[in-house]
């Protein structure tokens, strides 16, 4: 969970992640955002993040970036 | 049978009665057929093409629903069975089945479309680039016709079986159903590109007359035909003067002209989808948002999501995303990021999937150079921004700029207009070499004081033209910054008037559109610029 906090702060240091649950919603994150996101969790984690889970229930918060990579871990 | 013709007026007005009269369960029916009506009216053979995407989609869509319920059921059925890796192994060939289906049929609907847009322009470069090698070999060249919405309905189409192959939404069972999300007349011309989630309940659901729905539709579609008729086909006429005789015009009159493109472009395109959301809306039917008063913009990838924001987002999802975040550009993140330092590690990606989503944008719009020319020139401006961002904002924070003062706003937005005017010059240009001689009779220096005088009598409008123009103008600007400051819906307002102050409003929408639309004898009717991608 730090690391997915770590990642995020690198790109938005001014949001506090650990509370903030719109982050799609709110257009914190944009498409750019998102894309190196992912190709930061794909290294960090080993996993393959496929375009279908790009869904805002996925991106909005941290908790939820950090469940979904724990999904694609098993 | 375009929208701003007398035969779509009564064409209209007939579905319009017949949706509410016939029993709820025929409804969609209703739509189907008349939707057909409507496309083989333009043209009865071209209707193959539609047919041809609507049945592949349907029989392909259901089959990958069909193994994805299976591999469902068995791996339910065999969980005691299955270990981790004959579970990930069935699951993988799950998928491929899957993947082979899906790209078979992308490959032919795409096929079609890029045969039909592209054979005679690679036939005619293949051709000039053996002449220079001294050959002489000649591709003949064919006539082709595009079918009408192809672009559109493709595109839309293809979208629904991706999202049935992502899982995001379950295979349509009836073909009919498949026939009429592919064909829905309204948006079959210039879009909206709708997503299958959002569109299909709508149209496969009973409804009921409502009179708030209605008039507000109809409202929109009003709208619609004043920014069409009256505004937009009034501007085209300068717009078409100076760019098919832009020699003959001054730097000035290439620069009205470029400003008469950008109004007439905006106010086509979002005059014929509020004419397509309006018919809808009165049908209870809610499209998609396409603008959302993109001038205002303030920077260029704003822009992209306030103008043409369906065809945008369909790039995203199913262009950039899967490009960006692909194995390959992933791996070329990692390369950039071990020789180029870590930013560009983290940016590579990104840039990767920005060049291929704005070459291919560039060449959804058509088999030209400059159309070409017009996708390089946003994905530079795109990636130039997010590459130069550090830099803008150390020299903003150097400058003491306070970025959200109204003054620093205008500017920004000012900017952004003139960049995409820039845009503009490129895509409507007839040829790319046209642009690049239309930009130098622009900022010729030297010759400054033949080149900038204003002549505006001979480009195709008189004085009672300019003068409409200069106030219909106004009245855009001042409506859409209404809308934009206060984020008012200028029709719920005139829903809540009194009904007699309501209709008397609407009835000077008409007349206005009577009086002054471009229309009539000795007047060409000018087709959706749109329609022709």
């Amino acid at each position: 969970m730090e690391r997915v906090i770590e990642i995020l702060e690198d790109l938005h240091p001014e949001v506090d992640f650990e509370t903030c649950t719109t982050l799609i919603d709110d257009e914190i994150l944009d498409s750019f955002d998102i894309v190196t996101v992912i190709s930061e969790l794909s290294d960090e984690f080993d996993i393959t993040i496929p375009p279908q889970e790009i869904i805002p229930e996925n991106f909005n918060s941290a908790k939820a970036l950090y469940a979904m990579v724990k999904r694609l871990e098993d | 049978m375009i929208f701003n013709s007398a035969s779509f007026l009564l064409f209209f007005a007939v579905v319009l009665l017949l949706y509410y009269l016939v029993p709820k369960k025929l409804q969609w029916g209703l739509l189907l057929a008349a939707s057909y009506f409507f496309y083989l009216y333009a043209s009865v053979k071209f209707a193959v093409f539609i047919l041809f995407t609507t049945t592949t989609a349907y029989f392909a869509a259901n089959a990958i629903g069909k193994i994805q319920q299976e591999m469902k059921k068995t791996l339910r059925e065999r969980k005691e069975e299955f270990t981790r890796e004959t579970k990930k192994k069935y699951k993988e060939s799950c998928k491929k089945r899957q993947k082979r289906i899906l790209t078979g049929t992308l490959v032919s609907n795409f096929g079609i479309l890029v045969f039909l847009k592209f054979y005679n322009f690679a036939a005619i470069n293949l051709t000039a680039v053996f002449a220079l090698t001294g050959s002489e070999i000649s591709i003949p060249t064919m006539r082709l016709i595009l079918p009408l919405g192809i672009s559109f309905y493709t595109f839309q189409t293809m979208g629904y079986l991706i999202d049935v192959y992502w899982e995001k939404v379950q295979p349509e069972k009836s073909y009919l159903k498949t026939a009429l999300f592919v064909s829905y007349f309204p948006q079959i011309i210039e879009g909206p590109i709708s997503r299958f989630g959002e569109l299909a309940p709508q149209l496969f659901e009973k409804k009921s007359f409502d009179y708030h729905r209605f008039s507000t539709g109809i409202q929109l579609m009003i709208w619609g035909f004043f920014k069409k008729m009256v505004i937009a086909d009034r501007f085209s006429v300068i717009a078409n003067t100076v760019f098919d005789n832009f020699v003959d015009c001054t730097g000035f009159q290439v620069a009205l002209g470029i400003f008469f493109y950008a109004i007439q472009d905006y106010t086509d395109f979002s005059g014929c989808i509020d004419i397509a959301r309006g018919a809808s809306e009165a049908m209870g039917i809610t499209l998609a948002e396409n603008f959302d008063h993109p001038y205002f913009s303030r920077t260029i990838p704003e822009y992209w999501r306030r103008w043409h924001a369906t065809l945008g987002s369909w790039f995203k999802d199913y262009v950039f995303y899967p490009i960006s975040i692909s194995q390959c550009s992933i791996k070329l993140g990692k390369f950039s990021k071990k020789h180029f330092g870590k930013q560009m590690g983290k940016n590579v990606p990104a840039f990767f999937g920005l060049a291929v989503t704005w070459l291919t944008t560039g060449l959804w719009h058509g088999s030209d150079w400059n159309y070409i020319g017009w996708g390089v020139y946003y994905g530079l401006l795109i990636i130039l921004g997010i590459l130069f961002e550090p830099l803008f904002q150390k020299l903003n924070r150097l400058l003491k700029l306070k970025t959200d003062h109204a003054a620093w706003i205008v500017v920004q937005v000012l900017r952004t207009f003139l960049l995409t005017c820039v845009g503009r010059l490129i895509f409507r240009a007839n040829h790319l070499s046209d642009a690049a001689v239309m930009m130098k009779k622009m900022t010729d220096l030297v010759h400054l004081k033949d080149y900038y005088y204003p002549d505006l009598w001979n480009l195709g409008l008189d004085h009672a033209d300019y003068m409409v123009a200069f106030l219909v103008l106004a009245a855009l600007f001042i409506i859409s910054f209404i809308q934009e400051k206060y984020h008012l819906v200028i029709r719920e307002k005139l829903y809540q008037l009194p009904m007699l102050l309501r209709w008397l409003v609407l009835f000077v929408g008409v007349q206005m559109i009577l009086i002054f639309g471009m229309y009539g004898e000795g007047f060409s009717q000018a087709a959706f610029v749109y329609m022709q991608f």
